[in-house]
């Protein structure tokens, strides 16, 4: 597999995005209820890239990938997907445009999201049945093809999901997805159910399936490392507001937004070389009070967090670029590095 | 702690079987571990390989069907494999703690946290209502909950998952147990989250001399929290020892595969490993080696009969013929290039 950059990319592929989501925000429930899940989140997806969205639970990570393929309405913003405005479709038009099966999403725990009464056959075969316009044969012809592209042989045709192996249910959603051809694949959390080795076999057959099919795929994770091995590009997604959006190389490398770090410190790995210690991106009750309340509705979502967060941070940074291809909302986004460098990497004990 | 008296053991397996489906099969071959005060002891293998098994008759709670064949497990080097349910229930929360994967699904959805914690200590330590609610709100202060007032008015669905996992453990070390048994305790929790909770049961481990067993299927976890490893396989230890020793020199072909896999965070490694093959049906009988169908490395001699833990140095023990065979690592590089 090759790393493919950003960079690398033809300039005429660059000019349209296959998927823009615009300003979108995202609220869900009414009155005292009413939950603003997602505030100004804008995210391109260009032809051929797989871009990894990292998040914690409740950050919004799920409901940005509803909202791409018109499960949500966004209040604000526009959601295009190949030129169509997804966000702006009503009933009849939503329906067709999710029949033809554009976006697929491939869910976290295959175990539930596929029905246990039907066979693999029937499960693969659905979408193309749906969208209708072509005959019996030639679904059969396209399951078992689909099934190819995932490894899987044609003995499992006549299974049902439980009685399969863990790894071999997921490649069966993900032939599901690739049964309709779609323009793009969302995969939500499709690993962390899976252990180590089955989720590098998945994260390698994602990596095949976009150099072989040039299908752009976003892979939605809570876990930063699982998406080291894969992405282009990441975007740190945190409450609800994107905080850090670059070339995977340069965000893990040199993190500019202190969540960021703070996600690359906590992952556990079996080497211990990280540059700063969880210790040093976390705050501690020994950190000054900068007289202004971090935890106030304008304020930067990660502020209260985060141990430098200072006075302009009662006010929400906007995502700004500070490379090539790499944007982050953070004020200080050039100075903490150096702030964390000092703090002791150990717990100080009171 | 101050001064060094030799460590206790909490925790003694010897020799176990366990047989599941009404002993059909057996799931759990020989197992032999042992936990001291003060340590953290990792299981770790696939799903399947037996970890949890073996977890569960530490606990006394094996699922029915599933019997304890051969061997025995003592708890503070009292014989307890035989024990009756009533004697495992004063075990439980007052030796014994457990915390697991889902802390939602151990929760009654509808009482507030601090009743059920408290609860706890009303029926096992008899204490009235008002010491137990004041000893709840300590336990949710050592367990790093803040606010304790307000958590103990909470009912499960207002706290996150990170909060819940610390209120179990507040259950689990409510009674002053020597040992706690946690299994995959960790793997349902976002990285941030995950971190803490492993330090918490470091502070704890450090503050109580608690025993600590805990599971888990990712060798990355394992490396961050314990002491000392035990690597599972088909329902066998393949090898064990001291966390560095494992992580830096690891003699078994499974150890060393399931490190290829296991994360590093590394976006410039992109050629992402995997283990070849299924691992062997639960129960079945293979004469020598249960990894030899997926070893890159395997011989005849690995097929040909038994093949027993050897000890390599103090505390480091490994299951496979070739564990000496200097040419081991060269066959296993060669052949993972080739593939």
């Amino acid at each position: 597999m090759t790393a493919q950059t950003t960079d690398a990319r033809p300039t005429e592929a660059r000019a349209t995005p296959l998927l823009a989501v615009e300003a979108v925000d995202v609220v869900l429930g009414r009155g005292w209820r009413a939950n603003r899940v997602l505030s100004g989140v804008n995210l391109k997806i260009w032809p051929g890239e797989i871009v990894g969205l990292v998040g914690e639970t409740g950050s919004g990570k799920t409901t940005l990938a509803r909202t791409v393929v018109g499960l949500v309405k966004p209040r604000t913003g526009r959601v295009v997907v190949g030129g169509t405005e997804i966000s702006g479709l009503r009933r009849g038009a939503l329906r067709k445009e999710r029949r033809r099966g554009h976006v697929q999403l491939v869910f976290q725990d295959p175990l539930r999201s596929l029905d246990p009464d039907l066979t693999v056959a029937e499960i693969v075969g659905e979408g193309l049945k749906i969208r209708g316009g072509i005959g019996g044969r030639e679904i059969e012809a396209r399951v078992t093809a689909a099934l190819r592209q995932v490894g899987l042989d044609a003995t499992l045709l006549s299974r049902t999901p439980g009685q399969i192996s863990g790894g071999q249910r997921q490649r069966v959603s993900i032939a599901r997805a690739l049964a309709t051809d779609p323009a793009l694949l969302l995969c939500d959390e499709p690993v962390s159910a899976l252990d180590a080795s089955n989720r590098n076999y998945i994260l390698r057959l994602l990596g095949e399936l976009r150099d072989s099919l040039g299908l752009p795929i976003v892979i939605i994770s809570h876990d930063l490392s699982s998406l080291a091995g894969i992405a282009d590009r990441v975007a740190v997604l945190y409450r609800g507001r994107i905080v850090e959006d670059g070339p995977v190389g340069h965000v893990f490398s040199a993190p500019k937004h202190p969540y960021t770090a703070l996600l690359m410190a906590s992952a556990p790995s079996v080497k211990h070389d990280r540059p700063l210690s969880i210790h040093q991106l976390r705050r501690s009750s020994a950190d000054p009070d900068v007289g202004q309340d971090l935890a106030a509705a304008g304020a930067c979502v990660f502020a209260a967090r985060c141990p430098f967060a200072v006075a302009e941070c009662g006010q929400q940074p906007p995502l700004e670029p500070v490379g090539e291809g790499w944007s982050a909302a953070c004020r200080r986004h050039d100075e903490w590095q150096a702030l964390a460098g000092t703090r002791p990497p150990n717990p100080t004990t009171a | 702690m101050t001064g060094n008296p030799p460590p206790d053991e909490v925790l003694g397996i010897e020799d176990l079987d366990i047989t599941v489906h009404d002993g059909a099969a057996t799931a759990v071959r020989g197992i032999s571990l042992s936990v001291h005060t003060g340590e953290i002891v990792g299981l770790v293998g696939e799903s399947g390989s037996g970890k949890t098994l073996t977890c569960r008759a530490a606990l006394g709670v094996l699922p029915p069907g599933c019997g304890v064949e051969r061997g025995t497990i003592s708890f503070e080097r009292q014989d307890v494999t035989h024990l009756s349910a009533r004697g495992w229930q004063r075990l439980h929360g007052s030796g014994i703690g457990a915390v697991f994967q889902d802390p939602s699904s151990y929760l009654n959805p509808s009482l507030t946290v601090g009743s059920q914690v408290a609860e706890v200590l009303r029926v096992k330590q008899k204490l009235g209502r008002r010491a137990a609610h004041r000893q709840t709100l300590e336990l949710f202060t050592a367990v790093g909950l803040h606010n304790p007032e307000l958590v103990f008015h909470q009912i499960p669905a207002e706290l996150s998952g990170g909060m819940l996992q610390r209120v179990m453990i507040a259950i689990a070390i409510s009674c002053e147990p020597r040992l706690i048994i946690a299994d995959e305790a960790t793997t349902a929790l976002d990285v941030t989250i995950q971190a803490e909770i492993i330090e918490l049961l470091k502070d704890l481990r450090d503050q109580r001399g608690l025993a600590v067993l805990f599971v888990s299927h990712d060798l990355a976890v394992i490396r961050e929290l314990c002491d000392r490893v035990v690597v599972f396989y088909a329902g066998q230890v393949v090898e064990s020892g001291p966390v560095e020793e494992i992580i830096e020199r690891p003699r078994h072909p499974y150890t060393q595969a399931l490190l290829r896999v296991a994360s590093v965070g590394d976006y410039r490694r992109r050629e992402l490993e995997v283990i070849a093959g299924q691992p062997p049906r639960v129960g079945a009988e293979i004469t020598g080696c249960r990894f030899a169908d997926r070893c890159p490395a395997a011989i005849d001699a690995c097929r040909s009969a038994a093949i027993s833990l050897a000890r390599l140095a103090p505390g480091h023990q490994v299951r496979c013929v070739r564990a000496d065979d200097p040419e081991l690592a060269g066959v296993i590089e060669a052949e993972m290039a080739a593939r």
